[in-house]
């Protein structure tokens, strides 16, 4: 059985590496099944320090079976990748528990190559990025570490110092091999993540508990930018049931087919939007929005539609025109008008919605009165509503509370727009968003969710209808987080993060910097795939044939791989066995002669530091102690302590320091 | 039907090894063989490590998830494992070239310590992690190799024999194991275990250790004159016991015999007791004393026969006859006599 050379650095890295990667795949697990793999690595890091001995192998595996059985209860077989991936860990936990042998670490290595990966199936910001990479650092030094007698230390470094040569050349590859297709579709992991929800109802949220998350970013094209305000629509919920809007099956079933329209010349506005991993489905877009994007499908709605449930960025190009002003088919009609049994309840609201309307002489009008009545009754904007309950809540805002967030007012609106006839539906996505003006995008993030209300008007069509920019108009100008009178509570509201110290300007400059960098992180790293590769090659070398670019690329590579190779076999100079105090004999030489100190070649160093302490009078100290340091240790034999070496150091900077400022 | 299948493999099996064997001579020619072995270009092979071939197979795993999830960081992972991999060939090769190992001496050891080599390696660079492989069993392990050093190693002979020298492997997996860097020597040399040192008196537990001051010529525990009647004790064979005077006394009592130094000795085979190689052990153990009290000694062994003499050449000669001497053919003469 081959030994292993330095168990103790090998079991703490990869408990380390272990540890590390359980924090950032946390998010995805339950808190128990988290807490038992953080144990896992404790404790082999705790018997590793105490050097005890590791656990018996029936011991062991009984506990690995029990885990097991935790792991598949706690996270079940619906996210298959999840699953995968805890099960990796959880099996080279215990496998390192165990190891013994050299055989043993080096599968758990081999494994934890493949685990580091997997991080990135759930995260892939900047900071992740960097922790992993140092992560493999570490892991290569445990590879080496089972191979050869080194310390910790130098295997880091050696790794490190590998890793720092191989990854431009990564990079190149990365650049410049041709992207290839998915082979298969794999499952995505499931992202546990917060954001809109097929069902809206506001009315018993007493908190509307808003993370920074970023969602999205808009880079709007420079000829046709949308106009704001930006509507960023995601779901239309077109169902009633009295309390909740919903997403009816109809609905479901049109948003299947694919959309008739085709690539229409004449749209109205262009824009690039790189959303963010998410579980959903949902992608965003202003008004009929319509996307040439393989993975994007856009429905008759005009609504955008993820088609694989990948946990990537995506990056896709909209073209948004005006909705269709045509009339709307019997069945959409009725899909947009049905109450349904809400019809007996909220009797309130359904008699002012239609006195208004026996008040105004068309649909228009009414949209204009209703907009009318909800800027003049009191109504107020608030993220932290009272909660209400019951079958009449539509009554008890409209006339009792008049305190609420977009969600109240979708609600409210659509409901008495369908009272009176008119076809609406509640829409939730997003409004505003952040502006880069450096680079000419919009970030929008979580806290910028909205719900809004489209209205069918007789020959203009879907219109947007939104009460809560009648309640509170500075809401529809850029982010929520810009808003002045919102602040204190929108921030009391957020989940920790740097918006917190928005007002400190120093950390509002560093949030918009750290929020740059990510964006371009997103876009060059992230969202490299095959459509910017082939336009970052076509820049490079023109429209040449794939084979040239191909050769190129394998000439480049064998280039750089001989390079090092001739280095690596260069002879090298015998200089590394001088002496230190030798080298700094000759730094003093060489300054002096700089100085005007030149002396025949066959003189002792001492004799030549005496004649040296002649010559530079003022310095003169400084050489003796050099002398006297020089022959103690080269003649005397005495040992060349690091006080010694620091004094060395120090005697030959000062000689060269203090000449400067005489100059 | 099932036996004859098994004996047929078994057979290939050895057709296979004959074939392999067959195969590294005609591939290798003669250039590992010799007392000194520079590694360079046509001497050093390379070749994926098994840790290599399940790094690699990591490496498509991620390629593969990469592509599949449209990963670019992973697929980034990928291919710099896949770098890695390659510079770790590089460095691999770079490492072990230009390295020297230059073969001094064999000592030879009485069974059950091994005999050892003894090595110069130098190297004009620094060279790391490098093992000595003889026959799969690691013999060195030389962390740091800078300038020259001499190293020993023993081989794993622990029986009495003569061992013709094997091809000896010299490994290296630096940097990360991932790869193998090896190359082979074979050295022209045999080197012998000596039989173990058995004092054919052993049993009769009257070893005298100190030296007795009075006459320098008298020996005890010798094989070959009678000395003198002792009292017999618990644990004394009874091969000695004077049965004679027992019939008589009734009392046990056992002889002494002493060897006289002056006396040039024959040490006879065939006139020892035990089984074959209890009887080489006691000669390996009379020779040697002979040779380190410097006495003349003559060896017969069956038909071989070591006449009187001195000295180490003649004492090698002798152990290295011990040591090759094959046991069953002298069962053969003994039955024909």
């Amino acid at each position: 059985m081959p030994n292993v050379h330095n168990e103790k650095a090998i079991n703490l890295t990869l408990s380390i590496v272990y540890g590390l990667v359980v924090l950032f795949i946390m998010s995805e697990l339950t808190l128990i099944f988290t807490a038992l793999l953080a144990l896992l690595c404790a404790w082999n890091f705790t018997i590793t320090l105490m050097k005890k001995p590791k656990p018996s192998t029936l011991y062991a595996n009984i506990l690995a079976a029990l885990s097991l059985v935790l792991l598949l209860h706690d996270v079940g077989f619906g996210d298959t990748v999840t699953l995968f991936v805890a099960m990796l860990i959880l099996s080279s936990l215990f496998k390192l528990l165990q190891a013994k042998t050299k055989k043993h670490y080096q599968t758990i290595v081999l494994l934890s190559f493949f685990s580091l990966s997997t991080v990135y199936l759930f995260s892939q910001s900047i900071i992740a990025t960097l922790c992993v990479s140092i992560l493999y650092v570490l892991n290569f030094a445990a590879l080496a570490l089972i191979e050869n007698k080194h310390s910790l230390k130098i295997a880091s470094k050696q790794s490190g110092k590998m890793l720092l040569l191989a990854l431009p050349i990564a990079v190149f590859l990365l650049l410049f091999l041709p992207k290839m297709p998915a082979f298969w579709q794999l499952p995505g992991p499931k992202l546990a993540k917060t954001g809109l929800s097929e069902s809206v109802n506001p009315f018993d949220i007493a908190k509307l508990s808003r993370s920074d998350e970023l969602v999205f970013r808009a880079k709007l094209s420079i000829n046709k930018p949308p106009a704001p305000p930006y509507y960023w629509r995601a779901i239309i919920h077109d169902e009633f049931d009295g309390t909740t809007w919903l997403v009816s099956d109809l609905l479901k079933s049109q948003q299947r087919n694919k959309t008739s329209v085709k690539d229409a010349p004449q749209f109205e506005s262009q824009y690039n939007i790189i959303a963010e991993p998410s579980s959903k489905p949902w992608l965003y877009g202003i008004g009929q929005a319509y996307s040439t994007n393989s993975d994007v499908k856009s429905t008759e709605q005009g609504l955008l539609i993820r088609k694989r449930y990948l946990s990537n960025n995506i990056n896709y190009e909209v073209k948004t025109s005006s909705f269709n002003d045509s009339l709307l088919n019997k069945i959409n009609r009725y899909q947009n008008l049905t109450l349904g049994n809400s019809e007996l309840n909220n009797v309130q609201s359904q008699q002012l919605a239609l006195s208004l309307y026996k008040n105004s002489n068309n649909d228009s009008e009414f949209l204009t009165a209703l907009t009318e009545h909800f800027s003049n009754q009191g109504f107020a904007y608030t993220l932290t509503p009272e909660p209400m309950t019951g079958g009449n809540t539509i009554d008890e805002f409209m006339f009792n509370n008049k305190r609420g967030f977009c969600g109240h007012y979708a609600s409210a609106a659509a409901f008495m727009f369908r009272t009176v006839g008119i076809p609406a539906r509640v829409v939730s996505g997003y409004l505003g968003g952040e502006l880069n003006e450096q680079d000419e995008y919009l970030s929008v993030y979580q806290y910028d969710a909205h719900a809004w209300v489209e209205v069918f008007i007789k020959g203009k069509g879907w219109q947007i209808f939104d009460a809560t920019a009648v309640v509170s108009p500075e809401r529809l100008t850029g982010s929520l987080s810009q808003m002045q009178s919102l602040n204190n509570e929108f921030t009391n509201n957020l989940e920790f993060s740097l918006l917190r110290f928005n007002q400190i300007p120093g950390f509002n400059w560093l949030r918009l910097n750290l929020e740059n960098l990510d964006y371009k992180w997103t876009n060059w790293v992230l969202g490299f795939d095959q459509q910017k590769q082939s336009s970052f090659l076509k820049r490079l070398f023109g429209n040449s044939q794939l084979w040239k670019i191909s050769l190129f690329v394998i000439l480049t590579i064998i280039i750089i791989f001989i390079s090092y190779f001739v280095y690596l076999n260069w002879p090298k100079k015998a200089m590394l066995n001088e002496h230190l105090l030798a080298t700094h004999y000759k730094e003093i030489q060489f300054w002096c002669a700089k100085n005007g100190f030149n002396q025949k070649a066959n003189l002792t160093p001492l004799q030549y530091l005496n004649l040296a302490r002649e010559h530079f009078t003022e310095k003169g100290s400084l050489f003796m102690q050099f002398a006297q340091l020089y022959s103690d240790v080269r003649y005397k034999g005495e040992e060349f302590t690091p006080q010694r070496k620091n004094h060395s150091y120090d005697l030959v900077k000062s000689i060269k320091t203090k000449a400067k400022r005489s100059l | 039907m099932l036996f004859a299948k098994m004996r047929n493999n078994k057979k290939n099996g050895f057709l296979f090894a004959d074939f392999k064997q067959a195969l590294f001579t005609k591939l290798l020619k003669n250039k590992h063989t010799g007392n000194t072995l520079t590694l360079k270009h046509n001497t050093i092979y390379v070749l994926p490590s098994k840790m290599g071939c399940g790094f690699l197979f990591v490496t498509v795993l991620n390629f593969i998830l990469g592509i599949n999830y449209q990963n670019n960081l992973i697929l980034a992972m990928a291919y710099l494992m896949l770098v890695v991999l390659v510079l770790a060939i590089l460095i691999g090769y770079s490492n072990v070239k230009g390295l020297t190992l230059r073969f001094k001496v064999k000592n030879n050891n009485y069974s059950p310590i091994s005999p050892r080599l003894v090595f110069d390696v130098s190297t004009d660079k620094l060279c790391q992690s490098l093992l000595i492989l003889y026959q799969n069993k690691l013999l060195h392990h030389l962390d740091n190799i800078k300038g020259k050093t001499s190293i020993t190693v023993s081989l794993p002979y622990k029986n009495r024999g003569s061992y013709p020298l094997k091809r000896i492997k010299l490994l290296s997996q630096y940097p990360f194991g991932l790869v193998s860097v090896w190359s082979y020597m074979q050295i022209e040399e045999t080197v012998f275990v000596y039989p173990e040192q058995v004092n054919p008196q052993k049993n009769n537990n009257l070893m005298v250790d100190e030296y007795n001051g009075d006459g320098d010529l008298k020996h005890p525990n010798g094989i070959d004159e009678f000395d003198t009647l002792v009292d017999h004790q618990h644990g004394m064979g009874l091969q000695r016991v004077s049965w004679k005077h027992y019939a008589k006394t009734q009392q046990l009592m056992v002889k002494e015999f002493v060897n006289f130094a002056s006396t040039p000795m024959t040490y006879d085979y065939s006139q020892l007791q035990g089984n074959a190689e209890t009887r080489l052990s006691h000669l390996s153990y009379l020779i040697t004393q002979a040779h380190l009290h410097d006495h003349a000694f003559a060896l017969k062994l069956n038909n071989q026969l070591y006449s009187m003499s001195k000295g180490s050449d003649h004492f090698n000669a002798c152990l290295i006859a011990l040591s090759r001497f094959k046991v069953n053919s002298k069962n053969q003469d003994a039955e024909r006599s």
